[in-house]
């Protein structure tokens, strides 16, 4: 077995020598798998993100419950919520691209965690304190397992869950004299702001903070020994906008060949080329050669055929109905056969009150649509508000067939039971949607009225319960929301503005 | 209404524990923790199958000081809940 010298000597040095053992994916919380498959134990870990991607996660048993020796250590043990794992899912459905760092650190695989964040989260006031901020929340939820923070000119330290956490700049890393677990995330080079909105609903996309060639020039410089190195995209459901994903690859290629030469520009003949180009050609207006673009994008890698290609999304969710619509129509020019561009067009159309059209555009999206899509739900809600209830069971039961997961159509069906009279199928329904994750206060009233109709007080009760707190909870966060769209983009933009996760846009295509 | 042909016994997907002088059980199903008083303990603990109804009020009346008419009406209430919630089922033969 290699003594640690010996192993400072092995392990190669990022950005100078090859490095091996370079896993690239698309959602962060593949490290932790990655980590996991390599058996990797009591290993430091410098994780480069604009994101700490540390959260707890409730997974205590709630068989522990049952250990407590007094009423007041049970009181205790209740106090602490955010611990406890009631519905007993298995430890990897718990874990997601916002937490996965605490599972690596409980299980021992992590026993110092760096967090390096973007120079500019260091360079203002504001930012620092947004940080810190984050940090003392963190604190707050789990005050036994979170230790206290020191902030000096240079860093913040604290513990959680016995673990040294250090947050600082790539310049202020300490030199390590072990291998260390190399975690990149390509939303580090592309992030400016601690808690600004992700970086794709900007309307004009900043250029990164920090390119490729000067990331590795500097990471080269701190000789960081490593031997597993994992790189996140982080588009899907991420932070990082769709035309600089091709990063993760740069990255990777440059670390496993530091002798290659590395440019910062999309690579020729790569789909992150073509879709610049497609976008380009897009806001001059010159359709032809977009379309050329965009068909070379997809059959380079038709992964970047996606809603993230798309900015009407982007305008949606700024609540920007108009200027969402008029890109639907001029991205039909490049793509009419594309059901995601008719899918948003019809919910836009939706929202503006002009339900014929969007129906008619729903109804395309699913002609186009190969697999399941949201278009049917909305398909759906057109003959549920047009009276036509058998239809739009009809298309919700399909929906539902096609795609199990569909679970804005699963909560149609539980209202649509509610409305005929059938609190059986209602309350099948409404307990399908809080299995998939839909767990809001509609879903509870209708789960409570089904339950009082069928006398089952016991779970009526609880449902009532949830229904009022949670209720509370979102009449809070509406406010909130509203509050911070109206800073960020003024009163006329804030009505009936729908924010990322929220269910009106749970899923979009 | 408590009958002397129904001995009830805790469901047996349900564990449960003492925890002081309160009895805590927790239903994996429903994914919950209840907490019974002292007087619900008392009788939740009376719930092996082996006593009547009648024995069970005799016992509570005994345990705490009260009445019978009042230990009857708190038992029959407790009983009721315990059927309406689905923490108990009747004894096999």
């Amino acid at each position: 077995m290699l003594t640690a010298p010996e192993l400072v000597t092995s392990a190669p040095r990022a950005g100078s020598e090859p490095i091996p053992n370079i896993h690239v994916m698309e959602d962060h919380d593949g490290a932790y798998d990655a980590w996991t498959a390599a058996g990797v134990r009591d290993r430091i870990l410098v994780h480069f993100d604009g994101h700490l991607d540390f959260y707890w996660i409730a997974d205590r048993s709630p068989q522990e419950l049952l250990t407590a020796q007094s009423s007041e250590e049970l009181d205790r043990f209740l106090s602490q919520v955010t611990e406890w794992n009631l519905d007993e899912k298995p430890l990897r459905e718990l874990v997601d691209i916002g937490n996965f760092i605490y599972p690596a650190i409980k299980e021992g695989m992590v026993r110092a965690f760096y967090w390096v964040i973007p120079d500019p989260f260091w360079t203002t006031g504001r930012e620092r304190r947004a940080i810190q901020e984050g940090l003392a929340l963190l604190i707050r939820k789990r005050r036994l397992d979170a230790g206290p923070m020191q902030i000096s000119d240079h860093r913040i330290t604290l513990t959680v869950l016995g673990c040294p956490l250090t947050v600082c700049t790539l310049e202020r890393l300490p030199h390590f004299t072990e291998p260390v677990l190399l975690d990149l995330d390509v939303d580090y080079l592309v992030t400016w702001k601690a808690d600004g909105p992700p970086p794709y609903l900007e309307r004009q996309p900043l250029a990164p903070w920090l390119w490729p060639s000067q990331f590795l020039a500097r990471l080269k410089a701190t000789q960081l020994p490593t031997d597993l190195v994992t790189i996140a995209y982080s588009v899907n459901g991420g932070f990082t906008p769709l035309q600089y994903k091709y990063f993760g690859d740069l990255l990777a290629t440059s670390l496993a060949d530091p002798n290659q030469p590395i440019a910062d520009g999309p690579p020729s003949d790569t789909a992150a080329e073509a879709y610049v180009n497609a976008i380009q050609a897009l806001e001059r207006g010159d359709a032809s050669t977009a379309r050329r673009w965009w068909n070379a994008m997809v059959s380079r890698d038709p992964s970047y055929r996606s809603v993230y290609a798309t900015p009407g999304w982007r305008e949606e969710i700024a609540g920007r109905r108009r200027s969402a619509l008029n890109v639907y129509n001029r991205m039909l020019q490049v793509d009419p056969d594309w059901h995601v561009l008719h899918l948003g067009m019809g919910r836009v159309l939706w929202r503006l009150g002009r339900r014929g059209q969007a129906e008619e555009a729903f109804e395309r999206a699913c002609r186009l649509s190969s697999g399941p899509t949201s278009a049917f739900h909305w398909l759906g809600l057109c003959a549920y508000r047009r009276g036509d209830w058998e239809k739009a069971h009809q298309i919700w039961q399909k929906s539902v067939e096609q795609d199990p997961k569909e679970v804005r159509s699963w909560y149609r069906l539980a209202k649509l039971e509610a409305r005929r009279g059938s609190p059986e199928r209602a309350i099948e329904h409404a307990k399908r949607c809080l299995a998939l994750g839909l767990d809001v206060p509609s879903v509870h009233w209708l789960f409570a009225w089904a339950a009082w109709r069928l006398r089952q007080r016991r779970v009526a009760h609880r449902e009532f319960r949830l229904w009022g707190t949670q209720q509370l909870q979102a009449i809070w966060a509406r406010g909130l929301r509203w509050w911070y769209w109206i800073r960020r983009f003024g009163r006329r933009n804030a009505h009936g503005v729908s924010t990322p996760g929220s269910q009106a846009d749970a899923s979009v295509v | 209404m408590l009958t002397e042909s129904q001995p009830l016994v805790p469901k047996r997907t349900l564990q449960w524990s003492e925890v002081g002088s309160e009895v805590v059980i927790l239903d994996h199903h429903m994914g919950e923790l209840l907490r019974l008083n002292p007087v619900a303990s008392f009788m939740w603990k009376q719930l092996d199958g082996s006593r009547s109804a009648s024995e069970i009020v005799e016992l509570v009346a005994r345990q705490f000081s009260i009445d019978q008419r009042t230990a009857e009406r708190d038992a029959q209430k407790f009983f009721r809940d315990l059927r309406d919630w689905e923490l108990v089922e009747g004894k096999g033969p």
